[in-house]
């Protein structure tokens, strides 16, 4: 069985980030004073043993795709398109904390969120169980941030936007 | 003896008791619910202990440590997934028992078998630890710098997927740690211009990113399409404590308490390991080893005793030597530093009254498990219900919570949601994230004490071999590169990315 290209693709991606590290630590400064190690000399010696290793993973891998072994579990585009909403709401909900404040951008992405993670889930079958879903996910979603802005601000001194 | 009374002082105070108690009750939540993990627990509680004093945070740490890695039995047995993967021996004996209507005797067994195995490793932790860090008193630069070094590829080597991955993932941990202002120079490393970097990368977004919000990915693609089970709580009225099946037992509870307590002293090892050890050493001293995998007590006796004594082992080398027992005191080990509570053997010299407190802590904490699970056994068989499309946007609001409440940094924000994507990626491709972690904690351990020694050696690497101590950490942790190399020679096993407890594979992972 072959490799999903993302697994060699991410050895790609992590040989490339060792190389860069490896010469962004060539510009730091070299040792100096009594001390033998300078501020690029650790950094460089971990991307040097990382460019290795990669290359190690790369080759384990290429033989993986001889061998014709199974691995990783290939995921169906239902899946990588939920792990993909999610992560977007989440950073929409990051982008959009100062801008709104804690309490409308958090009642906001459980909301959304709720309901979005119940469609990919198991989507509801009929109106009546769409209308259960939306009041359940505002409620839920309402009560929450306001407990925990009231809870974490009051209880525990912490300061929200 | 002053350290000791200084630290009965300490606790014995009706904030830190009740602290113990709620953190003990969120871990036990946490724990039991599948696709949360014992270090997403503690990860998530840390920010709430800044505004608290580092033992009342401390305490609070492993309360839900100790509720967490109990908690786990509870799906264990009701629904056949483990909530932990310290659990997964559980679902052995648990599952089946609960299918033939004893969920409430098997509940009853894994309670009270948690709370002897939690109390046994609790008095080998106090026994054990002053000796050890005694040993590690004669610790130099040298010795600290080999020790990094070994923990880190022994963590490599436990953590799920290839160890070569888990080696990669050890030294981007690295890497990252050496971001920011050199301590040596003040020379600035890869801030990129990003004033927010210069004191280096904040351990909490790392954390809460790396197992908390790279988890509910990981969750949400796991429950995409996939059946809810319900769990078994027929004939289930209450979880009572078989306390005479466990004195028959005396021999099955002592094996997997040494067992335990030794595999979680073992950087890299953990609960999951010791488990399975111990259900196998129980069948063999066994009078009948045919019942076992039908939903026999002594099977389900031995995992649980063990994988509570392995918190109390992978105390051990955390407290002592300041390199984790595992990923779930690793994450405790942040923690900590963040409490400006520094795990090693000058901790037992400088702050010998925290280190005491912190064992009675341990101690308080596996006795409110204990009452709370026996108290609220049928609470926690509801939270099982919690649909995990509630539950998943939850634990994303409460992370932002943690990481903005504590420096209200936006960037931090950013920062932990870029480590929540890395995660994602490094356990889908079998690198695991605990190695991560581990090299951003040993990161500066590590360089500094390379660096220090180098100015005590005058520049002579020969010292760091020929010293007997670091020679041998040294010496091992070769040993343990050469056994990756060799084992990697083959078509390598266990490729497959580290799954998510939620759903129906058990597969275990070390992320605890």
């Amino acid at each position: 069985m072959r490799l999903l290209p993302g697994r060699l693709l991410f050895d790609l991606v992590l040989l490339v980030s060792a190389v860069s590290g490896f010469w962004l630590s060539s510009n730091l400064p070299a040792a100096s004073g009594i001390s033998s190690i300078g501020a690029g000399d650790f950094p460089k010696y971990v991307c040097v043993a990382g460019i290795i290793i990669a290359i190690a993973i790369i080759i384990q891998d290429i033989r993986m795709i001889k061998a014709q072994v199974v691995e990783t579990r290939p995921l169906t585009m239902q899946k990588v398109l939920s792990v993909v909403v999610i992560t977007a709401l989440f950073a929409a909900y990051i982008a959009l904390l100062e801008v709104l404040g804690f309490l409308v951008s958090t009642t906001g992405f459980l909301a959304i969120t709720t309901i979005v993670c119940a469609c990919f889930i198991k989507r509801p079958a009929s109106k009546a169980e769409w209308r259960k879903l939306i009041f359940l996910a505002a409620v839920i979603s309402a009560v929450t941030s306001v407990t925990t802005y009231l809870a974490f601000s009051y209880g525990f001194g912490l300061i929200f936007p | 003896m002053d350290a000791i009374l200084d630290a009965v002082g300490m606790i014995a105070n009706i904030k830190v008791l009740f602290a113990i108690f709620a953190a003990t009750f969120l871990g036990l939540i946490m724990g039991s619910l599948p696709g949360l993990t014992a270090a997403m627990a503690i990860a998530l509680l840390i920010p709430l202990t800044f505004g608290m004093g580092p033992v009342m945070g401390i305490a609070t740490l492993l309360g839900a440590f100790c509720g967490a890695i109990a908690g786990g039995a509870v799906p264990a047995v009701l629904l056949g997934i483990p909530g932990t993967p310290s659990s997964v021996a559980t679902t052995l004996d648990g599952f089946p028992m609960a299918r033939n209507g004893q969920a409430g005797k098997a509940l009853g067994i894994v309670i009270s078998a948690s709370f002897i195995g939690g109390i046994l490793g609790a008095v080998l932790l106090i026994l054990l630890s002053p000796p050890i860090a005694g040993f590690a008193l004669r610790f130099g630069p040298a010795e600290f710098f080999s020790l990094g070094i070994f923990g880190l590829v022994i963590i490599a080597s436990v953590s799920g997927g290839s160890m070569l991955r888990g080696l990669f993932g050890g030294l981007i941990g690295l890497f990252l740690a050496t971001i920011g202002a050199d301590p040596m120079t003040g020379v600035l490393r890869f801030t990129g211009g990003q004033p927010d970097l210069i004191t280096g990368i904040n351990l909490l977004p790392a954390l809460i990113g790396l197992f908390a919000v790279s988890q509910v990915m990981q969750d949400i693609i796991e429950t995409v399409n996939e059946k809810a089970i319900a769990p078994i709580t027929q004939n289930f009225t209450s979880a009572r404590p078989p306390f005479g099946l466990l004195a028959k037992a005396w021999k099955i509870i002592a094996s997997s308490t040494v067992i335990g307590v030794v595999v979680g002293a073992i950087p890299g090892a953990g609960g999951s390991i010791s488990s399975f050890l111990s259900y196998d050493q129980a069948r063999r001293l066994s009078k009948t080893p045919e019942k076992f995998g039908k939903g026999h007590h002594e099977g389900l006796i031995a995992t649980e005793t063990s994988n509570n004594a392995t918190a109390g082992g992978a105390l051990i080398p955390m407290l002592t030597l300041g390199v984790p027992g595992e990923v779930a005191t690793a994450v405790l080990m942040g923690g900590l530093t963040i409490q400006g509570v520094r795990p090693g053997p000058a901790l037992f010299n400088e702050q010998a009254s925290i280190v005491y407190a912190i064992f009675i802590a341990f101690i308080l904490a596996n006795i409110a498990m204990f009452v709370l699970q026996l108290g609220g056994i049928r609470l926690f068989v509801r939270i099982l219900k919690v649909p995990s499309h509630i539950m998943m946007p939850l634990i994303l609001m409460f992370c932002v919570v943690g990481v903005f409440g504590v420096n209200g940094s936006y960037f931090e924000l950013w920062l932990m949601f870029a480590f929540g994507v890395l995660g994602y990626f490094l356990n889908r491709f079998g690198f695991g994230t605990a190695p991560v972690i581990l090299g951003l904690i040993l990161g500066s351990l590590t360089e500094s004490n390379l660096r220090r020694g180098m100015i005590v050696f005058d520049g002579d690497w020969s010292q760091f071999v020929l010293r007997p101590i670091s020679a041998t950490l040294l010496l091992l942790s070769l040993f343990f590169l050469g056994l990756i190399i060799y084992q990697n020679r083959k078509v390598p096993k266990g490729l497959e990315e580290p799954q998510s407890t939620l759903g129906t594979d058990k597969k275990e992972q070390t992320n605890e």
